[in-house]
């Protein structure tokens, strides 16, 4: 046990994370710059009062954390912890204005929201949305796209060093576990595909919601909001309409390819902007991605059918392919109230929602989900397994796959992805036992479904959660959306951390 | 890996304690400015005799006794209700109360509205500027034909209750004209209670606060800067 002491983080490790966690701090208060700057102009006084408390907030905190040198060159063990303690910190400043807004009953509901801001889950527990105003809804939707672009920033870190996002990630392939490069090129790549895709979005919806009927300063915020969320893969809106709210089969169109594009790779985009498209069908993740989505399309059409919910057919596929998508994409919007899923569905398409829940968009790309690539590499893993048992014991039984690159499917790469499904499985169960512990009404379908969509950073609420009295749940719901965006790992590289700090725990007290 | 990448570490035990009490501190300053926020004085709530009282429609007697239940167009049904049961609120004719919220989306022949009938449209008024806290919203899409759709001027939002209105309408759970949305296709409407523009008092602790930290943040931020030309 004495090496193991030896090998975790050091107090290096531990000045540099800090210093990171200062700068995120900073950076999260002066964003909040812009949606108080909305609510001035707009005059509403209490809402500018409480982002710009926050803005304070954060800049105070990221001044005293990121005392020492800020990080230029991160190792893993300091990217990996920076991103899961980034989250936390990025949630509690980001709270604070959400808790001063008089719409959340408690600190801890103010917080679960921030966090399914910044995960991109979009899981709504705000109290009265409809009369929230529009720089603190603004902030909401800020919190999607900075929760995208970090998202996307740990991607474009990890493939500047050619990993394959397999576990909490990636999984190192060169060997190399040193440094990291500068975020500036990351940054940038990031930031870029975020405000390129929302701002399209954003000019494509406008006219589409001013069609619709609605007034043209209104008109501007539906598609500023629905474009920002449904590229991030968040879920939030500006009414509790959802994507229902313009009732226009257009917008939700555009909304599909949003929600799609957010949920596809940053080297897919890549490769799209370059015009590389030939090696695109081949990619592993595309040919799941597509598999899944037919097949569960498929699933929940028939289900929907089966259940006679619908008499025409394009009320069946209007309906049954947007929530597909947002379900596949983990964007979580819904075309009408959420509770109908699970009350006027039946039973067989909610059950292909949650399984689209679970298993995401792409790896190395902004969705949540255990991810189509790792779906893949199991699917791989145990064909190759099965023809090892066909065929005799000297036999070599070659496997690979294309993700960008040709790669050999080792066992790593297989025992890697199962265990972020298995961790997956474990949180959704142990979440919904806990869950159903703890509040007298609900079922176990309800719960799990909310468990799912919750790990899964998808969003879509069934009304199961009582966000004002439900405070088991809150918490509950809140590390499930933390741990799902960061695939565990981080989380628990983060936690292990400031465990090493406490005396008894981690061998320094 | 060179010293120059890695910074070096700082603060300890100290900069954990300091680090510590400032989120205590924004902790209680945010509790202190929850508890003390000014309420609104302003009167929202529509009178419970014109909410039906008692007389509202729930799932079990529904099935119970079937769609004789609704009395055509005379019983209330409550968004929460239809929402739970759909397939025994499908096609029949309801009374329907509830707040315009977020946009009046007129059309040919029109308008499609969102009434919601939760506590912040009928009993407590709308959060922000005071009010109870009383779970997510809940409501159902409406289509007001013409002229009823005259009725709805003003949408709720912040700051804001919009106008009441108490309809009679029939329930289509996947209606071919919303893309299979549900929704109540009313054929009467009158205006209950119109729009209230909330009174809403300046928090000034808030404020003072918020300008203090600013001005703080700003300070050190400033410092840094000629530290860092330094």
């Amino acid at each position: 046990m004495a090496v193991l002491t030896h090998l975790g983080p050091t107090p290096r490790d531990t000045a540099a994370v800090v210093a990171g966690l200062g700068l995120v701090s900073r950076w999260v208060g002066l964003a909040m710059l812009a949606p108080a700057l909305v609510s001035l102009l707009l005059g509403e006084h209490r809402d500018a009062s409480a982002l710009l408390l926050g803005a304070a907030v954060g800049v105070l905190l990221g001044a005293l954390l990121q005392r020492g040198r800020p990080p230029g060159r991160l190792t893993w063990t300091q990217a990996f912890t920076l991103a899961g303690g980034a989250w936390a910190v990025a949630t509690g400043v980001a709270a604070v204005p959400l808790a001063l807004s008089g719409h959340h009953a408690t600190l801890l509901q103010a917080i679960v929201e921030a966090m399914a801001g910044l995960t991109t889950t979009g899981l709504v527990v705000v109290d009265d949305l409809d009369h929230l105003g529009v720089g603190m809804n603004l902030w909401r939707h800020l919190l999607h796209a900075i929760g995208a672009v970090a998202a996307l920033l740990v991607v474009a870190t990890i493939r500047q060093r050619g990993q394959t996002f397999v576990a909490t990630s990636n999984v190192a392939e060169s060997g190399d576990h040193h440094v990291l490069p500068r975020r500036g090129r990351s940054v940038r790549a990031a930031l870029g595909l975020v405000v390129v895709w929302t701002l399209l979005g954003t000019v494509v919806l406008l006219p589409l919601a001013l069609l619709a009927g609605a007034t043209p300063g209104r008109a501007l915020l539906h598609a500023a909001t629905l474009a920002t969320s449904a590229f991030s893969t968040g879920g939030f809106t500006l009414t509790s309409a959802s994507a229902g709210a313009l009732h226009a089969a257009t917008v939700q169109l555009v909304l599909v390819v949003l929600m799609i594009a957010g949920a596809t790779s940053l080297v897919l985009h890549r490769s799209l902007w370059a015009r590389r498209i030939r090696g695109v069908r081949n990619e592993l993740d595309v040919r799941v991605a597509g598999l899944t989505g037919a097949t569960l399309l498929l699933v929940v059409l028939l289900g929907l059918r089966r259940a006679e919910v619908f008499e025409g057919a394009t009320e069946l596929v209007r309906q049954g392919l947007f929530t597909l998508v947002a379900a596949h994409t983990t964007t979580g919007m819904t075309p009408g109230p959420g509770r109908l899923l699970v009350t006027g569905w039946g039973e067989m398409a909610p059950a292909g929602i949650v399984a689209a829940m679970a298993i995401g968009g792409m790896a190395g790309s902004v969705a949540g989900g255990v991810g189509t690539l790792r779906v893949g590499i199991l699917a791989k893993g145990i064909a190759r397994d099965v023809r090892r048992l066909l065929l005799p014991e000297s036999a070599l039984v070659p496997a690979d796959y294309q993700q960008s690159r040709r790669h050999v499917l080792t066992d790593r790469h297989v025992r890697a992805a199962a265990t972020i499904v298995l961790l997956t499985l474990a949180s959704v169960f142990g979440a919904a036992v806990i869950e159903l512990a703890t509040t007298s009404d609900g079922d176990l379908p309800e719960a799990l479904f909310h468990a799912v969509s919750a790990v899964s950073t998808t969003g879509i609420t069934v009304g199961f959660l009582d966000a004002g009295n439900d405070q088991v749940g809150l918490v509950v719901t809140g590390l499930l959306m933390w741990f799902g965006r960061m695939e565990f790992l981080a989380v628990l590289a983060a936690l292990g951390m400031v465990a090493r700090y406490v005396p008894g725990v981690g061998g320094r007290g | 890996m060179s010293a120059r990448q890695r910074p070096e570490p700082r603060g300890g035990p100290l900069g954990a304690v300091l680090t510590l009490l400032a989120v205590v501190a924004v902790v209680v300053l945010v509790a202190w400015l929850r508890a003390t926020a000014p309420q609104s004085p302003t009167d929202t709530a529509v009178p419970a005799e014109a909410l039906g009282g008692a007389d509202v429609l729930d799932c079990e007697e529904l099935e119970r006794e079937g769609p004789v239940a609704a009395t055509d167009g005379t019983r209330r049904a409550p968004s929460g209700a239809v929402l739970e049961c759909p397939f025994a609120f499908d096609g029949l004719r309801v009374r329907y109360v509830g707040e315009v919220v977020g946009d009046v989306l007129q059309r040919d022949g029109g308008s499609w509205v969102l009434l919601n009938d939760d506590d912040y449209a009928l009993r407590t008024g709308p959060l922000g500027a005071g009010g109870e806290a009383a779970g997510t919203n809940s409501g159902l899409s409406v289509w007001l034909p013409d002229p009823l759709d005259e009725l709805a001027t003003v949408p709720g939002r912040a700051g804001v209750r919009g106008d009441v209105l108490d309809v009679v309408a029939t329930v289509q759970r996947a209606d071919p004209a919303d893309g299979g949305g549900l929704t109540l296709r009313v054929d009467d409407a009158t205006l209950l209670a119109p729009a209230v523009e909330l009174e809403d008092p300046v928090h000034w602790r808030q404020v003072g606060a918020a300008v203090a930290l600013g001005l703080l943040a700003l300070g050190l931020t400033l410092r840094d800067r000629a530290r860092r030309r330094r």
